[in-house]
């Protein structure tokens, strides 16, 4: 019994506090199955602004969540005020950085909606109407 | 006149509308007032400036810089960019204000594909690393390197075609082949101009970038062909950047006869975050024109301070050979 609670902590501890994977998403009209990280980069750092002949539509989790804290560090590769001045450039030259979004339903439900939109949420959220294009493993 | 105090008037909601949030429109400091309904966005920034050397003194009011950008359709971006430029100057205890207000940028983009983009309109030059950041805002320090200021000009007013190709590289093609828009706020006046970049990625870190290209001054009667090199390495707290340009001169100012010529420069730069907010910036830069016997090189030393994101504060101190010629330079600049 004690070792079943152990086993069953041992999971929650690993799925609710680390989570899955963070998956990329679109919607599942975008034929494209798959993007490398520097794709996924330029298109998040809008420096890339198509995908499928669609104009590429990045989302964003708000600042403070930690799912957005591991992409900028492990896709973007820059830390905040390094993003800070490099959203100075771009404002500076007419584009806006992406979209900001306050929960994962919200990104689904806008990926879902917009052709060439690309959100990220953990991949417990995943549901048969987005597509995977990319996965970072956590 | 009228212009300017509109604009005034314009800038002061902006500065005031912090908190604005109606339905559609949004404002965040730094990145403008966003409003959703015209898939535009309007915002600015100002700067001032102060400069010190043995002979001289100035402070001036140096950009009071509105700018309108959207995209209001898929395929369709414009940007429009109109500023007061040195409105107020005090030079040596003398004061002078300027009421004109110049088009920095004034264009009209249309995306085929990531692959091919046609800008048509007054843009900036898309030649080297700074020029393309010359905003006062941008910059690590408030002086250019003279690589971005004497070989090529600093605006072209006519289409540009750029664009991402496959294994990282991008290229910019430009062309002028007539009068200016807002010609005389440029570095060179001119009526023609062809050039163009292309530039690799190495890595999410460093860039190498290579550019050429052609024009003619309209007066003083001149023609310059230009190559140029750079590149930049960033990670978080360090970037490190150099360029290298080179121009070919070709001199008519007696009819009849003309002078060749070369010009040469080139800088490195280090910059460094000492703490949050905080960098500190070395740069040494070396030019040299043949036809006017001007050679300087300049060792800055700079700080830039960012208490925020959009507010920078900076000062730097150059030192050249000729001591007269050493100067201190500073300004605060806000986006808005």
């Amino acid at each position: 019994m004690v070792l079943a609670l152990g086993i069953l902590l041992a999971f929650w501890w690993t799925f609710a506090v680390w989570g899955g994977d963070i998956v990329f998403v679109v919607s599942k009209d975008v034929k494209v199955e798959n993007l490398s990280r520097k794709e996924l980069r330029k298109i998040l750092l809008r420096e890339k602004d198509f995908i499928d002949g669609h104009p590429a539509v990045p989302v964003n989790l708000p600042p403070d969540n930690p799912l957005r804290k591991e992409v900028e560090e492990k896709i973007l590769n820059m830390d905040e005020e390094e993003l800070q001045l490099f959203w100075n450039r771009k404002y500076l030259n007419g584009i806006d950085p992406p979209l900001v979004f306050a929960s994962q339903t919200a990104v689904k439900a806008f990926v879902k909606r917009i052709k060439g939109a690309i959100g990220y949420i953990d991949e417990s959220q995943l549901d048969k109407d987005l597509k995977v294009i990319f996965r970072l493993k956590r | 006149m009228r212009v300017g105090i509109s604009l005034l008037l314009l800038l002061s909601c902006f500065l005031f509308s912090f908190s604005l949030d109606l339905k559609g429109v949004s404002y965040k400091k730094g990145r403008g007032l966003r409003i959703e309904p015209l898939r535009s966005t309007v915002g600015g920034y100002i700067t001032t400036a102060y400069e010190k050397s043995e002979s001289y003194e100035e402070f001036s009011l140096d950009d009071i810089a509105l700018l309108i950008y959207g995209r209001p359709f898929n395929r369709v971006r414009y940007f429009l960019e109109f500023e007061l430029n040195e409105s107020y100057v005090v030079s040596n205890g003398k004061e002078r204000t300027k009421r004109k207000i110049d088009f920095e940028r004034l264009y009209l983009d249309l995306e085929q594909s990531d692959a091919l983009k046609i800008r048509v309109g007054r843009f900036i030059t898309p030649v080297g690393l700074w020029n393309p950041i010359h905003i006062n805002v941008l910059k690590w320090t408030t002086s250019d390197p003279l690589t971005a200021t004497e070989f090529f000009p600093k605006f072209t007013t006519g289409v540009q075609l750029f664009g991402e190709l496959p294994h990282d590289f991008s290229y910019s093609l430009f062309f002028q082949n007539n009068n200016g828009i807002s010609e005389n706020y440029n570095n060179f006046l001119i009526k023609k101009l062809v050039g163009g970049e292309v530039r690799k990625g190495l890595s999410d870190s460093a860039k190498i970038g290579l550019n050429g290209g052609w024009f003619e001054i309209k007066e003083p009667k001149e023609e310059l062909t230009f190559f140029g090199l750079n590149t930049i390495y960033r990670v978080p707290r360090i970037e490190l950047s150099g360029e290298l340009m080179y121009a070919i001169e070709k001199e008519k100012y007696v009819p009849g006869s003309t002078l060749w010529s070369y010009r040469l420069s080139y800088y490195l730069q280090g910059v460094y975050r000492v703490f949050r907010g905080n960098y500190a910036i070395l740069r040494y830069g070396h030019f040299k024109d043949k036809s006017d016997g001007r050679d300087y090189r300049i060792l800055t030393f700079g700080w830039n301070y960012r208490p925020v994101y959009y507010i920078a504060l900076k000062a730097e101190y150059q030192l050249r050979e000729k001591r007269e010629l050493s100067r201190f330079l500073a300004s605060f600049s806000w986006m808005f």
